[in-house]
């Protein structure tokens, strides 16, 4: 659990400034999009591997510990965005991933709902994510 | 809050690193650019017309005003990666072979050739503007070739002619479509697609592009088809197709069935026996086998020279598969010919010393005229056929459609001089004139036979009454003229009926 922290934020830093970058930039230069969300997608998958296996640990190490009320509601509402980001960001995943088999996806329409979800969580999360930081028991820190 | 801060520290340094590695690569890979193609830069383009319009007489336009690029379209073989269904639907109809179809082919130069002198090979993009936009669009129907060839140009109506249109005129027909072609190319690619489809609606399925492709003035702005001068030398605007005018004063406009709700239906038949007991009920979805009239094209017994007439096999499919494809095709496609018709002998009798036949021609599932299209070549006939009580044939009117008095349902292209053309020039086309009124939909004729009773045709001697409604889709006189051979065109029998006399 010793850099659970740091990954979980560098990750999400990264992951936040690719997909902004994709979703704002991408057609100044289509070719350079498509590598940052080849990225983007690969490292979300492997974050969220790394990220379901290790948050459980991380609740049941810290959440005794923890005696502030709005923190710890402030943390699970976090966990609650976390999975909406990263389940919206695998539904992206899944028609990428099946072109290699059997190519599935969805209505153009689904795929506007689906982006609108991850978008929007993705900026709510980092928003909770500075105030889960600074919310931060010092005890907790050291 | 000493270690809050080194987080801090962390976040800026990685995001800095990540904004710098995004703007990296924003420099150093190369912007994809594709652009329409200026009239100027086609080599030896040729618009005797003017070049503000340079696909004329073909009314067919692209949205950006310039020419299709043939670096940048994709063929329809490279849609089948994900959208296999629809490819597969489309493969075996007539569509995707209507610019390579040989008959069709041969059919233009032999055009082409009769003008020569005057424009003959601008004078094709009337005709490609239909059957092969793309081509027309990228300017390749030229004296000189000088556009560089791509599998697209050869498919036809591939998928990216109907996926970017933004406009279509059917009271003007003659591929009056506005295209978007030089849209059609993805900026992302493969896997890209499936993740972020955006450019690809961008590029091939915009709003305004898939509630046109519903509408019957889609398909008549081609199917609807006007012959003038400088494409033909008459006088007057001579209406070659009319399909969807048909269709537009006919039961089924009024009642909302289009084009596609039949012909793109999975189940035609069905839907065309559901319209008959007044139940339009229109599909959730619909295919891409645009069912048609065209069964010989079909018609996986004729093997080599199937492949043969339908200009090879088409990009992105083998011979095994594309005439398996063709096989399933096939049935539906004589099914639909038959829901379209109905013969029925409704009276027979003795005037003077004749016998009196009544037969009855209904058109009982068309949404337009039976028959319709261009009709110089397709055109159906009627036989009535007479028996003795010893199986004798007596009487047999429309055996073939040579028969002296036949009852034919087809229209006449005539020369300058008042010969009739049964080879479809086009080019030299001064008049059309109509064997008999087609059957409009929901709607029928009464052809009354006077058949002379003497000799052979005797009442006494009369066992049965035979009719059948015959279905060609072309003159043998366009085979000969195309392909140099001889080759009898199969008839199709659309509908039949038989009736014992009784004595």
């Amino acid at each position: 659990m010793k850099y659970f922290a740091q990954t979980t934020l560098t990750t999400t830093a990264i992951l936040a400034i690719s997909g902004f970058v994709y979703y704002l930039l991408a057609p100044y230069n289509w070719g350079a999009g498509e590598y940052i969300m080849h990225f983007h997608l690969w490292l979300g998958v492997g974050f969220a591997l790394y990220f379901i296996f290790k948050i459980i640990k991380h609740i049941k190490k810290n959440n005794i510990k923890i005696q502030n009320k709005i923190f710890k509601k402030v943390a699970y509402i976090l966990l609650a965005i976390f999975s909406i980001t990263l389940i919206s960001g695998f539904l992206h995943f899944i028609p990428y991933i099946s072109y290699f088999f059997s190519p599935i996806y969805y209505k153009f329409e689904t795929y506007d709902f689906i982006s609108m979800i991850h978008l929007g969580s993705s900026i709510l999360l980092i928003g909770l994510f500075f105030f889960h930081i600074l919310l931060m028991p010092s005890k907790d820190n050291k | 809050m000493k270690k809050t801060f080194k987080y801090k520290k962390l976040i800026i340094v990685t995001s800095i690193a990540c904004i710098l590695g995004a703007g990296v690569s924003f420099v150093l890979v190369p912007k994809k650019e594709y652009k329409g193609v200026d009239i100027k830069d086609i080599d030896f383009y040729s618009t005797p017309w003017g070049e503000e319009n340079p696909y004329f007489p073909g009314e067919l336009k692209t949205a950006d005003g310039k020419m299709g690029n043939p670096k940048a379209i994709p063929s329809s073989s490279e849609c089948v990666k994900c959208h296999k269904k629809e490819f597969e639907e489309w493969v075996p109809s007539l569509h995707s072979i209507s610019g390579r179809d040989l008959i069709y082919e041969n059919s233009i130069e032999v055009n082409v050739n009769l003008k020569k002198r005057h424009h003959g090979r601008e004078l094709s993009r009337f005709c490609d503007s239909c059957h092969n936009p793309i081509e027309v669009a990228m300017g390749k129907n030229n004296p000189i070739t000088s556009v560089e060839p791509s599998d697209v140009q050869t498919e036809g109506l591939a998928c990216i002619f109907c996926h970017t249109a933004t406009h279509a005129d059917a009271e003007k027909g003659n591929g009056a479509i506005t295209f978007d072609l030089n849209k059609a190319y993805d900026n992302l690619s493969g896997s890209a697609i499936l993740a972020s489809p955006k450019d690809h609606a961008r590029a091939f399925g915009s709003a305004k592009t898939n509630k046109l492709l519903k509408s019957a003035e889609f398909c008549g702005a081609c199917h609807n088809e006007r012959y003038y001068p400088p494409v033909t030398p008459s006088t007057k605007v001579l209406h070659a197709q009319s399909t969807y005018d048909e269709w537009k004063s006919s039961w089924y406009a009024k009642n909302d069935v289009t084009c596609q709700d039949c012909h793109m239906n999975y189940e035609p038949i069905k839907f065309i026996e559901a319209l008959n007991k007044d139940i339009v009920k229109k599909p959730e979805k619909y295919s891409h086998n645009f069912w048609g009239g065209n069964h010989v094209l079909q018609d996986t017994s004729l093997k080599e020279t199937l492949l043969y007439l339908r200009g090879g096999v088409l990009p992105g499919v083998n011979v095994k598969e594309y005439f398996k494809l063709i096989d399933k095709q096939k049935p539906i496609t004589e099914n639909f010919l038959r829901a379209a018709a109905q013969v029925e002998i409704i009276s027979y009798k003795i005037i003077n010393n004749t016998l009196e036949v009544k037969v009855k021609v209904s058109n009982v599932g068309a949404g337009h005229n039976l028959p319709t299209g261009v009709v110089d070549q397709k055109h159906m006939w009627l036989e009535l056929k007479i028996t003795d009580k010893d199986g004798k044939v007596i009487y047999d009117n429309g055996a073939t459609d040579r028969d002296k008095d036949v009852v034919i349902w087809a229209e006449r292209f005539v020369d300058k001089k008042g010969k009739i053309i049964m080879d479809h020039m086009t080019f030299k086309t001064a008049d059309i004139i109509m064997t008999r009124p087609t059957i409009k939909p929901r709607s029928s004729q009464t052809i009354t036979y006077n058949v002379p009773l003497n000799g052979n045709v005797q009442l006494k001697n009369l066992a049965k009454l035979e009719t059948k409604l015959w279905y060609k889709i072309a003159y043998e006189e366009l085979i000969v003229k195309t392909l140099h051979k001889n080759i009898p065109i199969p008839s199709f029998l659309m509908a039949e009926d038989t009736q014992e006399v009784n004595r």
